[in-house]
């Protein structure tokens, strides 16, 4: 298993933040953290990081506490790409993408070949000497996904790659294109991924695993798609009456809140 | 490969001013003249204008270099060492020395070494002070709330100063090289270590400008990489300060250029700043000695006229969102 959590807890200045969080993730599978704002989802992923401790339960990753890392050794295998990062300095895209090999750098001749590959992949190709203040918000945040996917890339060893809302700013045609890259990402190297995702339209899409977690920080579900998201879970899980809706075929097509009543 | 015909020429820029400083001034000398070897040249050229040049460089090199590295480790394109406090608490300390310790025993390394203590305690005191918001304009408030006490302090010191040439406060906030002699230069030289230490960093200051939780998550010891680059900084800007009194802007305006017109990779932004602010002091030192000439200005008044149009300019576009 890459990542275990065993009723994982986290308290920050006496509030409970998140409390029973139990969850697996094996090689190759794709974890969806889902659930309201405020639920403590980006905490999960500040936990698997290192940046935030555990207080109670117990977290491994790669079988290790994330604290038992060294810095160099934790951003060989775990990358993250955090909601937002500012950056007010004309650094071209190729060269942001580049610092996500920063902790191979003692390997630096495979840099060019890997941020040419992620851009590539990503669609950047076009992008690649333009300087970061003239994109925006949405080219900017692929340009930080494709720095964090760089770091993992390649990597010899499983990896985790982490992302914090990676649809946020992208319209549906870019987050078709950050879905295929990650199934891609998936396909060809040995890395696992979780991502904090709000959009129930899409949650069922590519996941081969899905965590509900309610405003309170507990953890509602956990398991396969099918049987996580349920009509039930969501409408406990929002406050709302959330119905499946389906295509004319009668195929699944996400999720949406019924109509107010009168 | 281009880069370093850039840099190439960059240095020979640099040569032409330096020549050109050791020729002018009170006794006009041709380029073959500064290498006779009487006794008026040696004079002139060896005691007064060499040492003057050579520390002009050294230090316009290493303000300009420095001004590049604060203003990667905090993120923040408008900061600069006489900004943010740095020169402020530097001045303010080597002051304090010059009126309580000087008396009993000085030494030149002594007043840098004073002055470096404060430029690090008034830096500290702004990140306390500034540092938690992620807004960063909150650093600048903080570092001219600083600088407004430290110059205060200096100015208040100088009243008590036994030495009338370090009395006068204009010494300490607009610089001057008018002293300088080989003495100075030997000081001056401590930059140099601090400068090379700097450039070796400069792919963390890359990876930092990302934000503190994406350098961590890329493997970046956050805390004490920055703490390291504001200590060479504010040691450069101490000896700096000690030596020739505060020099503003050049930190601030020479990184900038580099980016605006090379990259903004530090391994470019802080060599090619170290030789553009190395010309950029000569030519302001030899400016403020010719312009009024006989009368010489405080170089810091030609930094200043130089350096804050370009500021105004510089904060203008920040205000509508424009960083560069």
């Amino acid at each position: 298993m890459i990542l275990v959590l065993d009723q994982v807890g986290l308290e920050l200045n006496g509030r409970s933040i998140l409390k029973g969080v139990t969850l697996e993730l094996a090689l190759g599978q794709h974890l969806a953290i889902m659930g309201p704002n405020g639920a403590g989802k980006s905490s999960l992923l500040g936990l698997i990081t290192g940046d935030l401790e555990v207080t109670s339960g117990c977290l491994t990753v790669f079988g290790k506490s994330p604290s038992a890392f060294q810095p160099l050794e934790r951003a060989q295998r775990i990358s993250a790409l955090s909601q937002s990062s500012e950056l007010r300095f004309p650094f071209t895209v190729e060269e942001v993408i580049g610092l996500g090999r920063y902790p191979f750098r003692a390997k630096a001749a495979s840099t060019a070949r890997i941020v040419r590959e992620v851009m590539d992949a990503l669609q950047l190709n076009g992008f690649a000497q333009r300087s970061m203040l003239s994109l925006s918000g949405g080219e900017r945040q692929r340009v930080h996904l494709a720095r964090a996917v760089a770091q993992i890339w390649s990597s010899p060893v499983p990896a985790l790659l982490l992302l914090d809302e990676p649809f946020a700013a992208l319209d549906i045609a870019h987050q078709v294109g950050v879905r295929r890259l990650l199934a891609q990402v998936l396909a060809a190297h040995p890395v696992s991924i979780v991502s904090v995702v709000h959009d129930l339209g899409q949650a069922t899409q590519g996941y081969d695993q899905i965590c509900l977690l309610t405003e309170q920080g507990d953890q509602l579900a956990f398991g396969a798609p099918s049987a996580v998201l349920t009509p039930n879970h969501l409408s406990e899980l929002y406050g709302i009456t959330i119905s499946e809706m389906h295509y004319a075929d009668g195929t699944p097509a996400g999720f949406g809140a019924a109509p107010a009543a009168p | 490969m281009k880069l370093w015909l850039w840099f190439g020429f960059l240095v020979f820029v640099w040569a032409l001013v330096f020549v050109l400083s050791l020729g002018s001034g009170y006794t006009e000398l041709n380029f073959a003249d500064i290498w006779r070897q009487d006794s008026l040249t040696q004079t002139v050229v060896g005691e007064v204008r060499l040492p003057r040049a050579l520390l002009a460089t050294l230090l316009g090199a290493g303000l300009a270099l420095a001004g590049g590295g604060i203003q990667g480790v905090f993120r923040n394109p408008l900061a600069d060492p006489a900004l943010i406090g740095i020169s402020g608490g530097a001045a303010l300390f080597a002051a304090i020395y010059i009126v309580f310790v000087s008396q009993i025993d000085f030494s030149l390394l002594g007043l840098s070494g004073s002055a470096f203590l404060g430029g690090l305690i008034a830096t500290l005191l702004v990140l306390v002070i500034g540092g938690r918001q992620p807004d960063l304009s909150t650093i600048l408030l903080a570092g001219i709330a600083i600088n407004a006490i430290c110059l205060a302090g200096v100015g208040l010191m100088s009243y008590l100063a036994p030495d009338q040439t370090l009395r006068s406060v204009s010494f300490w906030a607009l610089g001057s090289f008018n002293h300088v002699g080989w003495a100075e230069v030997t000081v001056g030289l401590l930059v140099i270590p601090a400068m090379i230490r700097l450039i070796s960093l400069s792919l963390v200051l890359d990876v930092l400008i990302l934000g503190d939780q994406e350098a961590a998550h890329l493997g970046v010891s956050v805390i004490p990489r920055r703490i390291e680059v504001i200590l060479w900084s504010a040691l450069i800007t101490g000896i700096s300060v000690s030596l020739v009194g505060i020099i503003a802007f050049v930190g601030l305006i020479v990184p900038h250029l580099v980016r605006m017109t090379f990259s903004a990779k530090h391994v470019v932004v802080l060599p090619f700043s170290a030789i553009i602010g190395g010309g950029l002091l000569v030519a302001a030192d030899l400016l403020s000695r010719s312009l009024l000439a006989p009368v010489e200005l405080p170089v810091g008044i030609v930094t200043t006229l130089l350096g804050a149009p370009v500021f105004v300019i510089l904060v203008a576009r920040w205000s509508k969102g424009l960083w560069l």
